[in-house]
């Protein structure tokens, strides 16, 4: 009797044991398909390789993850004031069934497939954006080493940044707007008991949820980073280093996905050690997260 | 206005999503002494103070009529009327459970107050504000080696003990007590009386109580609030040896049940 | 005092401003979706899902190899994916406390935020590569099916949980009373109480491999045919409007507007239906 009411469990237990396999299952996939390409070419000089080159053989990924950060990190720069504004305006200033509407707006947008966003980069936003803003910076302050550029073009690292900005913005300002809802009634009504007005008592508000704001952030950076389709459409896919956010880059992402299907061999085998990289960027940002978000529950939130 | 009256209320309604909470009180809170507002819960005390530093308003679906007046530096300003933040921070208010921000160190949330206010500038004037208001609220001796610990780190008195000292850091006149001492243990409640009492030298009080006993021990008047309405007010010895009203001696006599109407 | 206002207004227009660029990219895109793609729908409806692309330059053309590739590739997911990740999504909640419930919950986390193009690449791998192949030597259509079936478990395991856990205590009392086992309690008692959540879970996990490209492209690759083999590349509404977005031919552009109109349209109404189905999460009193 007892065998049979515990076998149900068993038989459960064994898809979520197959959950927790799933990680460890494709880190070993990764390891075991780039193992070609490491049992030929050093791991050193793969990661601190300069230059990245299929038809030369050259397999430098510093390129690839030097794009990878500087466009994810630039659309972390983006998203950040506007997805807290946004979250701020949601809870705090704007009444409920407004709000409520608004969330549903963000959830749309969060809903959009890359492909999508990534089709409207490259057809409306980037060629929209190089007659405007890419003319004026480069004219105007085309002094300035990050906006010079040899070549006006729509497609470089600013387009995707400001495309992946917008990708990962539904994601914070609703990670956010929960969070401002943990704040407790009476924090709020301490600071306006002190006389405070009502932006002082939302800086008292967030600076009450930072660890809950950055979590939320760090997060949106590793989607930022694993984001792919989309910003291989805009990028403009030459690798280089160059600092400019109108020249156009590659990433890690953008690499495998214009490069898989066609390669074989080392080639595809140098593509999984970028994915490799990748794997380890992008779980070390979750991790990361995860840490802060349990410091932030351990202490005063409880 | 009478010379010895801190805050005046007249013929106040306020009612919370249409629903009469206070109906019609009038009252003058004397200046520099302790007035406890003593009734059943749900007779509408907490209203009553909030209403003063119109804390109320952060409530949705309140209407407020009727009117306050609220000495500062000597002249009488209509609460309604003022700048809702010059008053609060005129009139400062204590809540019934402790709530420092608790993220913030100690020092900081002396410091937080003054310095978005404008009452002091530098971090020299602002600490030496700070230790001046701990010393007051009798909380430096305990705190003054850890001033930058997250305050969720202090025990439930002494951080309801920061907050009186927060309060007092904006210089108020007015201090408005919303039964400070819930569910605190007796060492602490005790102060908390104690530095209440004190505290009336410099301010004035007005502190609201569910325990008779404790508006004994530290009130100079009471006020006895029952069903939104001013049942009795004098001092403390008239209301609580010969109080004058039948609902009122039934309640300091413990006969009248919380909420129960009679 | 009124610098404070007028710094207080400042900030109010700054966050009122930041809900505006919220909103401008998503009419934009729509715009775009509509005014493009839908006219072309309008105008050829009956070609624009019934029919293959034509090459460049000829003009017409639909994208019916795709919506059926799609439909195949969706279909097979979520026949791995559902009953992997409802039984997982069961377990997480009904031995919520065992050391497997909570490794899986925190492994889920993670898998929820890894970058799907690895997906892709493992299951390529696995399943089709040179050296392990099983049924395959190439990128093809199963393998595609695989990595969004993988994708989705973890999502679909912890909306599973969450609907689970609404249950209250005293059903499951209430069954145990009746002297039923396990087996019976979770399957005739507790998953038809929360059905609505189950679907729900479903319809998510749904919604997020729907519009998924990256993996598609790196372990099926391209395909402007119909349907023919799970060992063959298939077509697909995402990688469609890739290699169309990525064309220089206004038809092929115009033709990739209308592909998103329609996805975008489709995963709006699996969302759609999921809010709806939320709100009877759990029907019971």
């Amino acid at each position: 009797m007892a065998v049979v009411r515990k076998s149900i469990f068993i038989f459960l237990g064994s898809f979520a044991l197959f959950l927790v396999l799933i990680l460890p299952f494709y880190f070993f996939g990764e390891l075991y398909g780039a193992s070609e390409f490491f049992s030929k070419f050093s791991f050193l000089d793969f990661i601190l390789g300069q230059e990245w080159s299929l038809p030369e053989q050259k397999y430098g990924a510093l390129q690839a993850v030097y794009g990878t950060l500087m466009t994810a990190g630039l659309a972390l720069l983006i998203t950040t004031p506007i997805s807290i504004a946004a979250a701020v305006a949601m809870s705090e200033l704007l009444p409920e069934w407004l709000s409520e509407r608004l969330g549903i707006i963000v959830d749309m947008i969060a809903a959009i497939p890359s492909v999508v966003i990534g089709l409207w980069g490259v057809l409306s936003l980037g060629p929209f954006l190089s007659n405007t803003l890419y003319r004026f910076l480069v004219e105007n302050l085309g002094f300035l080493p990050i906006f010079q550029a040899k070549t006006l073009t729509a497609y470089n690292k600013l387009t995707a940044a400001l495309m992946l900005g917008y990708m990962i913005m539904p994601f914070a300002v609703s990670v956010i707007k929960e969070n401002l809802r943990l704040v407790p009634m009476e924090i709020k009504e301490a600071a306006y008991a002190l006389g405070l007005t009502k932006w002082e008592v939302v800086r008292i508000t967030l600076s009450y949820i930072k660890p809950g704001i950055f979590a939320a952030l760090m997060l949106a950076l590793g989607r930022a980073v694993a984001e792919a389709v989309a910003v291989s459409m805009v990028i403009g896919n030459t690798c280089s280093f160059s600092v400019s956010l109108l020249e156009p880059a590659c990433t890690l992402t953008t690499l495998i996905i214009n490069n898989f299907a066609e390669a074989t061999g080392t080639e595809g085998a140098a593509l999984i050690g970028l994915g490799l990289v990748l794997f380890v960027i992008s779980i070390s940002i979750v991790l990361v997260s995860r840490l802060i978000y349990n410091k932030f529950f351990g202490g005063y939130m409880r | 206005m009478l010379d010895n009256v801190a805050v005046s209320v007249k013929d106040l309604h306020v009612s919370i999503d249409k629903k009469e909470i206070l109906k019609g009180i009038s009252i003058d809170f004397p200046r520099h002494a302790v007035t406890a507002i003593i009734g059943p819960s749900g007779s509408g005390k907490t209203m009553l103070l909030r209403s003063i530093n119109r804390l109320i308003e952060l409530l949705p679906n309140v209407k407020v009529s009727g009117k306050i007046w609220v000495r500062i530096e000597n002249k009488f300003h209509e609460a309604y009327v003022l700048d809702p933040h010059y008053l609060r921070r005129k009139v400062g208010y204590v809540f019934q459970k402790p709530n420092p921000f608790p993220h913030l160190s100690i020092l900081k949330n002396m410091t937080i107050g003054p310095m978005l206010n404008g009452i002091a500038k530098g971090k020299e004037s602002l600490e030496r504000l700070a230790e001046e208001k701990l010393r007051e609220a009798g909380l430096w001796d305990e705190v003054k080696e850890r001033l930058n610990d997250a305050a969720w780190r202090l025990s439930g008195g002494q951080q309801q003990r920061l907050c009186i000292a927060r309060a007092l850091a904006l210089e108020p006149e007015i201090i408005l007590f919303d039964e400070p001492t819930t569910g605190l243990d007796l060492y602490n409640t005790k102060r908390i009386e104690e530095l209440m009492v004190r505290l009336k030298e410099k301010y004035t009080i007005i502190a609201v109580t569910h325990s008779v006993d404790q508006a004994g021990r530290i009130a100079d008047f009471i006020a006895f609030i029952y069903n939104g309405k001013l049942i009795e007010f004098g001092s403390t010895a008239s209301v609580l040896k010969s109080p004058t009203n039948e609902l009122t001696e039934l309640f300091i006599t413990g006969k009248v049940l919380d909420g129960v109407k009679v | 005092m009124n610098l404070k206002k007028l710094r207080d207004t400042l900030y109010t227009s700054l966050a009122y401003l930041s809900l505006l660029l919220l909103i401008i990219p998503l009419t934009w895109i729509f715009f775009e979706c509509i005014m493009k793609g839908g006219y072309y729908i309008v105008s050829r409806p009956v070609e624009f899902f019934m029919d293959i692309g034509r090459p460049p330059g000829v003009e017409g053309g639909g994208i019916g190899h795709a919506i059926q590739g799609s439909l195949y590739m969706l279909g097979l997911a979520l026949l791995v994916g559902v009953p992997v990740g409802v039984f997982a999504g069961i377990y997480l909640a009904e031995r919520k406390n065992s050391p497997i419930a909570k490794a899986a919950r925190f492994m889920s986390d993670i898998l929820v935020e890894f970058p799907t193009i690895l997906v892709g690449i493992v299951t390529y791998i696995f399943l089709v590569s040179k050296v392990t192949g099983i049924l395959a030597t190439g990128p093809a259509a199963f393998a595609a099916s695989f990595a969004l079936a993988l994708i989705m478990i973890p999502i679909v395991a912890r909306s599973v949980e969450t609907a689970f856990l609404t249950i209250p205590n005293e059903i499951r009392e209430g069954a145990y009373a009746l002297g039923l086992l396990d087996r019976q309690t979770i399957f005739r008692i507790l998953l038809p109480a929360v059905r609505a959540g189950v679907v729900t879970a479903i319809l998510i996990g749904l919604a997020k491999i729907a519009g998924e490209s990256a993996p598609i492209i790196v372990s099926n690759g391209v395909s402007n045919f119909w349907f023919s083999r799970w060992t063959e590349p298939a077509a697909s509404m995402p990688v469609l409007i890739y290699v169309y977005g990525l064309s220089p031919f206004k038809e092929w552009q115009t033709q990739a507007w209308a592909a998103s109109l329609l996805l975008l349209l489709l995963i709006m109404g699996v969302g759609f239906l999921a809010r709806r189905f939320t709100k009877k999460l759990w029907a019971g009193a």
